[in-house]
């Protein structure tokens, strides 16, 4: 276990590594940033000033290098714009994401799973082939517009809720977070739904191929020939192997919550991580965009090392390190 | 105690693709006597074992006969009722318990569940029986095996484990499918000779189904060979070693089988495709003895339910 | 071919699918002659008919806006027609740049072996780790808005899912004998790829070509969306959404409605034909 650990995390370095050169070569690359940010008739001394401040004047090499040195020190650059360090713009914003993006997440697994458990005993079924031509529709209708369809209902039609932005938070262990108050949840409810639809889509189709594969399986036979009851099958028999690949695949989904998440928080004005990167494109601030992409990255790699280690943890064949045969 | 009679089992039945894959299958079983059961694969052992106790898979389903099990018809049984006597007054084992046995729930809990899902029993209670019941089985340190999972015993304790599973609820009738094939051949006469021991000790009666034919002689009571969905001899197990009647038993017990396969090795030719069958006798077309009536009419059942067969043309009783 | 349109028959709703994404395809290409308005022609558009709604006449009484007017006095109908041109170039040909990039990758890596393999699957699995939406907009943060770029980006994201199907496609074939006989009659490594392993893996990248062409097409629609796609004065369909979401308080809900329609019509229909598609290749998995 602590060798493929260490190999895990050699691994996620070179991921980051990699990652972030392609990342710095490719934004700083391309267009000069201080021509946005000199006043327009600014001298040509005025503009090498400004230039040698930013320490945009060495090659760019040693600017990735310098940039490397600060990394490791948790220095991602300041901000062209904001003049605030990047990592602390992109940290003020994380819980906002994180909790959209976990509330999102729980959404997705109360619709998906049930729906999936229910496809997946019924294969073959009308109920089945509803609830599958269903999960069809929820992934081809394009996040952003499912969120604006969402907002002209029960925002502008109905007057149910707000159409955007975060409502009150209150504080649990020192974050702040909008699930403490009402109005908190009146304002996260419509983007959670948003994102979460497309991610139960997949939750259903996973959990259906999994539990469908489950109740053909032997040990589905035995427990039958054991006369236990249906529900107990189902719930205790099947779910619990079902879990283990369910797990893997939906700690990426988590991801792909996070990806998607700046489609969101765009259509429904949420102050998140996303909403940072989208305006800092627009204004090419560079160091919040590689700053957001490198924490977003690392986020994945995180993400990716807890599935797999759950995965470890779950599966009792291998978490005694026995062999599967 | 259970009497099938003239029992018919299809694939999809009502349609026009309908098949019988068991064939008017008759036979009797009385308390604490072993029947084997033996025939190549395909020949509708299995799924004859399964019609009994209505664990067919969606597209198969009885068609005819009845199956009288206490006094209680069973092919006309509920869902409900049957799930009752399931694990309760009829048990099952498989032939690969590695696959039966839920990989990723404790033996503990798998057996715990079997007891509580037919007696009113405290978890410790239900406990303290299942421990009991592995070691009744020769599982050594019972107590501390029961958090263990299925990959952590070797094949013969496996075995063992089922074994035990299905005297839990000490059944009446307890049908083993393949059980000891997957077995090397020392372990399996250890646990074929303590399931005869449970068998008389408890009153149990055994469905014993194999392909294996040499297995049963100094096992089973009676036994049955089956083939193409029918029932082609039955015999008191000393008889019928002693003195085949049916060719294609005889052909058994000159076939030495090899680990892993069903198929006869020194029998030319296949069983036939159940969808197919051959308008005589169906195994006129590999058998020594056939003549051209063979192939024309299929032969009558001579006989009764404990000694018959299926034959225009027997072999001799040999005293 | 034959065998897989065949069994496709078993699915009636799969077939009508492909009608609706052919019939899509004609409007999108007919766009210049079955539309009364040219939307990108300035001089074609009369701003004082801005944000009529559907079924109002042109102020020139020349024709009728089937589907209303934006909030330029753009035609939805032609706008929508002309958008779905660009959504299907934009998706189409970057679903076959990556088709062509992935599937030669595929191949090479399945064929050579060795570090070829190894460097080329490292990089598919990383760009695996993350969601295709994340790759291709950091992609156009880089190099920026605009139609080229945009296919680039695409291309960019989704090749890895047709390397790593071809591959494994591929890997099951290289071991067959008569790989093994091209290989020793020293045909050239090209000619191995091109006439043996390919069209034993044709219909699993297939199934690839029609998932990823849809998940391309709502990828597309994000980023135009989030103003890092098509540019403002040619609008694929996401920038029509995106114009409409704009006029969602004052009421003019089609402006958001009729391209939204267009564009789920359109990933939709692929969706489940490429759905359908997967379950008559993979049996076990319907």
């Amino acid at each position: 276990m602590a060798s493929y650990l260490i190999r895990r995390l050699g691994q996620a370095a070179f991921v980051l590594l990699l990652v972030s050169f392609l990342i710095f070569m490719g934004v700083y690359a391309i267009g000069d940033p201080v021509e946005m940010l000199v006043p327009p008739d600014a001298t040509t001394a005025e503009v090498n000033r400004a230039r040698e401040a930013l320490g945009l004047d060495q090659p760019i090499l040693i600017q990735y290098g310098l940039y490397l040195k600060g990394l490791v020190q948790g220095d991602l650059g300041t901000s062209f714009v904001y003049n605030q360090p990047t990592i602390d713009l992109v940290l003020q914003r994380l819980p906002a994401t994180v909790e959209l993006g976990l509330t999102a997440f729980v959404f997705s697994l109360i619709i998906g799973l049930p729906l999936g458990l229910i496809a997946g005993y019924r294969a073959g079924s009308v109920t089945d082939d509803g609830i599958m031509n269903g999960s069809i529709l929820a992934y081809s209708l394009p996040n952003f517009w499912q969120g604006l369809l969402l907002i002209l209902l029960f925002a502008v039609q109905l007057r149910w809720l707000p159409s955007g932005g975060r409502g009150d938070t209150g504080i649990l262990f020192g974050i702040e977070t909008s699930l403490l108050t009402l109005d908190g949840w009146q304002h996260i409810f419509l983007p959670a739904l948003n994102l979460a639809l497309f991610n139960s889509a997949m939750v259903t189709r996973l959990t259906r191929a999994q539990v469908q594969q489950a109740m053909g399986s032997e040990y589905v036979r035995y427990a039958r020939a054991k006369g236990i009851s249906e529900r107990r099958i189902l719930i205790r028999h099947a779910f619990r192997n079902v879990l283990i690949p369910l797990v893997t695949v939906l700690g990426l989904e988590l991801g792909n919550l996070l990806a998607y998440g700046i489609i969101t928080e765009t259509v429904f004005n949420w102050p998140g991580m996303g909403q940072l990167l989208i305006n800092s494109i627009n204004i090419v601030d560079r160091p919040v965009i590689v700053g957001y992409l490198l924490i977003v990255v690392a986020m994945f790699v995180v993400i990716n090392l807890i599935v797999d280690v759950l995965y470890t943890l779950l599966d009792p064949r291998i978490r005694l390190g026995g062999n599967k045969a | 105690m259970l009497k099938v009679d003239n029992l018919v089992t299809s694939l999809h039945p009502g349609s026009r693709d309908q098949v019988d894959i068991v064939r008017s299958v008759s036979f009797s079983l009385e308390p604490g006597q072993i029947l084997g059961v033996v025939g190549e694969s395909g020949s509708g052992k299995s799924m004859m074992a399964y019609s009994l106790i209505d664990l067919l898979d969606r597209k198969i389903a009885i068609t005819g006969g009845s199956i009288v099990f206490n006094g209680e018809d069973l092919s006309a049984a509920k869902q409900a009722r049957m799930r009752e006597l399931r694990g309760n007054r009829i048990a099952m084992i498989f032939q690969d318990p590695m696959v039966a046995l839920n990989p990723v729930l404790t033996i503990g809990e798998q057996m715990i569940e079997a007891i509580q899902a037919h007696r009113r029993m405290s978890r410790r209670d239900a406990e303290a029986h299942a421990i009991k019941t592995l070691a009744r089985v020769g599982i050594p340190s019972p107590e501390s095996r029961m958090s263990a999972y299925a990959h952590e015993f070797s094949g013969g304790m496996r075995q063992r484990v089922v074994i035990a599973i299905a005297f839990l609820n000490e059944p009446d009738l307890i049908i083993a499918d393949e059980a000891t094939t997957a077995l090397d051949v020392t372990i399996q006469s250890q646990i074929l000779a303590e399931i005869q021991g449970l068998a008389e000790e408890t009153g149990a009666a055994i469905l014993w189904i194999t392909h294996d034919l040499s297995l049963l002689s100094g096992f089973a009571d009676a036994v049955m060979v089956m083939y193409a969905g029918q029932v082609i001899e039955i015999a008191p197990a000393d008889r019928l070693f002693g003195a085949p009647r049916h060719p294609y038993t005889a052909a058994l017990m000159r076939a030495v089988p090899v680990a892993g396969r069903t198929r006869l090795e020194n029998l030319e030719g296949v069983p036939p495709s159940l969808a197919d069958l051959p308008p005589g006798c169906a195994f006129a077309p590999r058998c020594p003895r056939a003549q051209p009536r063979c192939s024309q009419n299929v032969p009558p059942f001579e006989g009764d339910t404990t000694l018959g067969w299926r034959c225009f043309f027997p072999l001799e009783e040999t005293p | 071919m034959k065998r897989i349109f065949g069994a496709l028959k078993a699915y009636p709703f799969a077939l009508f699918c492909l009608a609706v994404f052919a019939l899509l395809v004609v409007l999108a290409l007919l766009a210049p002659w079955i539309t009364p308005q040219n939307p990108y022609d300035n001089a074609a558009v009369d701003f004082f008919d801005a944000s009529l709604p559907p079924g109002t006449e042109a102020g020139t009484g020349e024709f009728i806006y089937l589907l209303g007017t934006d909030a330029l006095g753009r035609d939805l109908y032609s706008a929508i027609l002309y958008g779905l041109r660009i959504t299907l170039l934009v998706a189409g040909s970057a679903s076959l740049i990556a088709l062509c990039v992935g599937v030669l990758a595929g191949l090479v890596a399945a064929y050579a072996g060795g570090w070829a393999d190894t460097i080329i699957m490292r990089l598919v699995d990383i760009k695996l780790g993350f969601p295709t939406i994340l790759v291709a907009l950091t992609v156009m943060a880089v190099v920026g808005t605009g139609l080229g770029n945009l296919i680039f980006a695409l291309a960019f994201a989704q090749w890895p899912y047709y390397a790593r199907t071809t591959r494994s496609a591929a890997l099951v074939e290289v071991s067959q004998e008569y790989i093994e006989a091209a290989r020793s009659l020293e045909l050239p490594p090209w000619r191995i790829l091109m006439r043996h392993l390919l069209p034993n893996s044709i219909s699993p990248i297939l199934v690839v070509l029609t998932l990823q062409l849809a998940h391309a097409v709502a990828i597309e629609a994000s980023l135009s969306f989030l103003g890092l796609g098509t540019s403002i004065e040619e609008p694929s369909l996401g920038l029509l959404i995106a114009n409409g979401s704009r006029e969602i308080l004052s009421g003019h809900t089609w402006q958001l409605i009729w391209p939204g329609v267009a564009l789920v019509l359109l990933i939709f229909s692929v969706n489940v034909f490429g759905d359908r598609f997967r379950r008559v290749l993979n049996p076990k998995e319907a």
